[in-house]
């Protein structure tokens, strides 16, 4: 058994063994739920890094996660977790779930709750307690453990939630919606703990609809719609590829309409903007620009103060893309 | 001139009124919720079967149809033994109200349908919360609640009875059923009007308590015919016929309205029936209170 | 001003959820922030009057919590709360009657905040059926029937998808720009905070400890900037000028730069030294602290999340 949390100690991740390249792969995937379909022709291949998965609510994202679990069948194509089919006993401990449900066995203590879930995939019931134990203490849930779980707080809810994803030492786990109702601080550790799974061997796939957030968490991002791959790979490419959508980008001028007036003769510029002390450009997307600006601002003292681009996080790809 | 109608503000429409205006609100709502539903209104059809079969014996005992039995017919002729047969007698009136069976059986339905459930639902789609913080008090809620549900079980259980009063009232030949009635039917009127209001308040005092709505409904459902069954057999058991009335929530009820009516019965005990409705009502009131603070809803 | 509290202090038994608190709300957009458990509903409830503080004072517009006050309050619960059985248009009916509104004037209001947060195709559904960005709206609605001046929301944007959070978050800079309402927003997204609000109240273990204008907090000490150059593998010297120094972030080759100049020192020794190497600036940006710093600054990220 791997051990995916941060804190424990190295001498389990030491022993384990290495971990294969691709720890989820979807093969052409699709799933009707009789003539409704969900998903159509879907093609992933995640290997031991952290994916977002974003698009509009109803898209498929919940379809998508419960396949990868094998929670449901594929009507068309494979689902593979490490090599092995989804749906299969086997595959079953190396994926950890967190789902988006508010609601736990209430009357259940969080360690009681971690074991039943551990006992499931073969624990014995001393180790099922004692590996409950441990992986909620990793998560800071040590003085709460033995509590109900109807008394804890929402941040304590999903710390449940995700001890019991991780608990059993999956190579995969998905994450969906784990932000939703922490305050910045659970976040920002919640996040951090999500960065460090990659290190120890484990495939993450999370689904936020906090894009700004999910932007600064993820290596790739899946943008489902309409229940097909619409876009995918690192936020920045996507936006490179995007086709010839005018690039906005904010410039902050000691004379702004100097700057305007000069910029509008540009070759490469659509339009200009001025907005109080900012200018605001528009530009087709080819280099042309920033070589007229550089140039600009290296021979105008004092001139140019600030360049930024002002659609260039992964809520302007996907307000392009989706809308 | 353009109108930016969105923008332009209404001061002063939200001003504060009293507390029963805006309580009228909340019984309207109440009152209205068993209609929005197709269900709601096949049942409450259905409710009024027993009063529209009460309605069709009129017709042939006063010879409006020429149909049926022809002893039914001629019952009128040397008035039936049976009271609860003899429309002279307030007894036909109350008697699809207030018997176990059909009575009780549509009674329960109805309640169940619009009174037991509808704290309960309330509670679980956070309702409570958007009542409150617009200085709704717990009791003026709860008030408000149980006259929307009172209003439409007594559409059933009060309004029925005079109506068919008042049909037979203008179908004998003569005057003298609305002469020599029309205190007895007033009372029996007023009869029914308490129980159904006991009714509705246990009722209710049942959806507060309990969590969920099938939870109420369920218990509800115990509570009467648990309570007439144990009655039953009681009563059976020690030969002791009145204390049925003692047990058993309708019963008692029942009991009750025949008592303010001045209708016949033998083998009950109006003390204990009216003891028996008391004591659930106090229970009740004593669980309920807790359960609609305005703490405990916002949790 | 348009909330004080002065000295307020909120318990419940033994716990004491608001300490001692006095504070002036400033006018417009708000953000009301904290963690878990660290006071901001039991805040939001005393100015609602659902429960009253042990000691203090509140004054929202002048006005104390409950009687008249309620009829200028709209608040928007976190969680999600509707009447069931009721379509969306009745729902904002009864609960503007609730309110303290005549019947025809709640049935002309009802159509017009349905249509300002969007509800106006599906007003004659069942709320029961709605989605959750549907319920979120209705939410909204019911907060703005009886025409509020202020508002409390908790947690608009919770459920709603990336369109919808937009659309939200739109809709509730509309009301404190155009409409003029007093806006206070209790949130865990600070990315919404800095997107809407124009001030932050920060709140812990039932005290503030941060307060002021978004743009004011996340001014940076230093005048610090992210410069990014294409191509990313260009090398860059580390001083291009006096006052100004360079230092590649991510290791070399990611093209990233952070900038470091004096207060007044003049940045285009920096486009030139892009220049001279015949790179171009693609972005020079100024770093702001993001309100997590401030916010985790203030809070302190040490304190474990209190137990309920």
């Amino acid at each position: 058994m791997t051990d995916p949390l941060p804190s424990s100690d190295a001498a389990a991740a030491a022993a384990a063994p290495p971990a294969p390249s691709l720890a989820l792969e979807f093969q052409r995937v699709s799933k009707w739920y009789g003539a409704i379909s969900a998903l159509s022709d879907v093609s992933l291949r995640i290997g031991c890094e952290i994916v977002g998965l974003v698009g509009r609510s109803g898209v498929g994202k919940s379809t998508l996660m419960k396949l990868a679990v094998g929670l449901l069948q594929p009507s068309q194509g494979s689902v593979r977790i490490c090599g092995i089919p989804a749906d299969r006993r086997a595959a079953r401990a190396e994926v950890g779930f967190c789902p988006d449900t508010e609601r736990l066995l209430e009357p259940l203590s969080g360690v009681q709750f971690v074991a039943w879930m551990l006992r499931h995939h073969g624990f014995s019931l001393a180790a099922a307690r004692d590996r409950a134990r441990t992986v909620l203490a990793d998560l800071g849930l040590a003085s709460h453990m033995e509590r109900p779980i109807r008394e804890y707080s929402k941040g304590m809810r999903q710390r449940v939630r995700l001890a019991q994803a991780l608990a059993h030492g999956p190579r995969f786990v998905l994450l969906d919606e784990p932000m939703t109702g922490l305050d910045p601080i659970a976040r920002r550790e919640l996040i951090e703990r999500i960065r460090a799974l990659p290190a120890h061997g484990v495939g993450v796939l999370v689904s936020s609809h906090v894009l700004q957030e999910l932007q600064d968490l993820v290596d790739r991002v899946v943008m489902l719609h309409q229940g097909r791959v619409l876009a995918e790979g690192r936020v920045a490419e996507l936006r490179d590829q995007l086709p010839r959508q005018p690039h906005r980008v904010r410039v902050i001028a000691a004379d702004p309409r100097r700057f305007a007036a000069i910029a509008v003769t540009w070759s490469g510029v659509v339009g200009v903007r001025l907005d109080r002390d900012a200018v605001e450009v528009s530009i087709d997307g080819g280099p042309a620009f920033y070589d007229a600006l550089t140039e600009l601002g290296a021979t105008w003292p004092n001139g140019i103060q600030e360049v930024v681009a002002l659609d260039d996080d992964l809520a302007s790809v996907f307000g392009y893309l989706i809308g | 001139m353009i109108h930016d109608w969105l923008r332009e503000q209404q001061n002063g429409a939200a001003t504060t009124r009293s507390t029963w205006s805006r309580l009228r609100a909340l019984v309207d709502f109440e009152f209205r919720a068993l209609f929005r539903s197709r269900w709601g209104v096949a049942v409450f059809c259905l409710c009024l079967f027993p009063g529209l079969g009460r309605l069709v014996m009129l017709a042939i005992m006063f010879g409006v149809v020429n149909f049926g039995p022809v002893g039914l017919r001629n019952r009128l002729q040397g008035r039936p033994e049976l009271p609860t047969l003899d429309p002279w007698r307030v007894d036909f009136y109350l008697e699809p109200v207030l018997s176990v069976v059909p009575g009780m059986v549509f009674a329960l339905l109805l309640t169940s349908l619009v009174v037991a459930r509808t704290i309960a639902r309330d509670r679980i789609a956070n309702s409570l919360e958007l009542y409150w913080t617009r200085g709704i008090s717990p009791a003026g809620y709860a008030f408000a609640k149980w006259l929307g549900g009172f209003l439409v079980i007594a559409l059933v259980t009060v309004a029925v009875p005079a109506v068919l009063w008042l049909t037979a009232a203008f179908l004998a030949d003569d005057w003298s059923l609305l002469l020599s009635g029309a205190f007895d039917m007033a009372r029996a009127v007023f009869g029914l009007a308490v129980v159904t209001a006991v009714w509705t308040a246990i009722c209710l005092g049942l959806s507060i308590v309990c969590g969920t709505p099938n939870a109420a409904m369920v218990a509800w459902s115990m509570l009467l015919f648990g309570s007439t069954a144990v009655g039953a057999v009681f009563a059976n058991a020690l030969h002791q016929p009145w204390l049925r009335s003692c047990f058993s929530i309708w019963e008692a009820g029942a009991v009750c309205a025949r008592a303010i009516a001045g209708a016949s019965q033998r083998d009950v005990s109006v003390a204990g029936a009216a003891a028996t409705l008391a004591t659930t009502l106090g229970v009740l009131f004593l669980l309920a209170r807790p359960r609609l603070r305005i703490t405990e809803a916002l949790r | 001003m348009t909330i004080e509290l002065q000295g307020v202090t909120v318990r419940y038994g033994d716990h004491v959820a608001v300490r001692d608190l006095t504070a002036t709300f400033p006018r417009g957009t708000v953000g009301l922030l904290g963690r878990n458990g660290a006071g901001k509903s039991s805040i939001l409830k005393a100015m609602l009057g659902l429960v009253r503080p042990v000691a203090g004072r509140i004054l929202v517009h002048d006005l104390a919590p409950g009687g008249d006050l309620r009829s200028r309050v709209g608040y928007m619960p976190e969680r999600d709360a509707h009447l069931p059985n009721a379509t969306g248009f009745e729902m904002i009916t009864v609960l503007g009657q609730l309110s303290g509104m005549a019947r025809r004037d709640a049935w002309r209001r009802a159509h017009e905040v349905l249509y300002l947060v969007g509800l106006e195709e599906q007003r004659y559904r069942s709320v029961a059926g709605y989605s959750a960005g549907m319920r979120q709206k209705v939410k909204l609605a019911a907060a703005l029937v009886h025409d509020p001046v202020i508002l409390f929301l908790d947690e608009p944007t919770n459920g709603l998808d990336p369109r919808a959070r937009l659309d939200m978050l739109e809709l509730v800079r509309r009301l404190g720009t155009e409409f003029g309402k007093s806006v206070l927003l209790s949130t865990h997204v600070l990315q919404d905070v800095e997107a809407i609000c124009d001030s932050v109240v920060v709140m812990e273990a039932g005290r503030i400890v941060a307060a002021g204008e978004v743009r004011a907090l996340t001014r940076a000490a230093v005048r610090e900037l992210l410069l990014v150059v294409e191509p990313a593998t260009t090398r860059l010297p580390a001083e291009p000028a006096t006052g100004i120094t360079l230092t590649p972030l991510d290791g070399a080759g990611s093209g990233r730069y952070s900038v470091r100049l004096d207060p007044a020192a003049d940045p285009s020794p920096v486009f030139a030294a892009v220049r001279s190497v015949g790179a171009r600036v693609r972005s020079l940006a100024a770093q702001r602290r993001t309100l997590t710093e401030v916010f985790v600054a203030a809070v302190g990220a040490e304190t474990p999340e209190p137990g309920r």
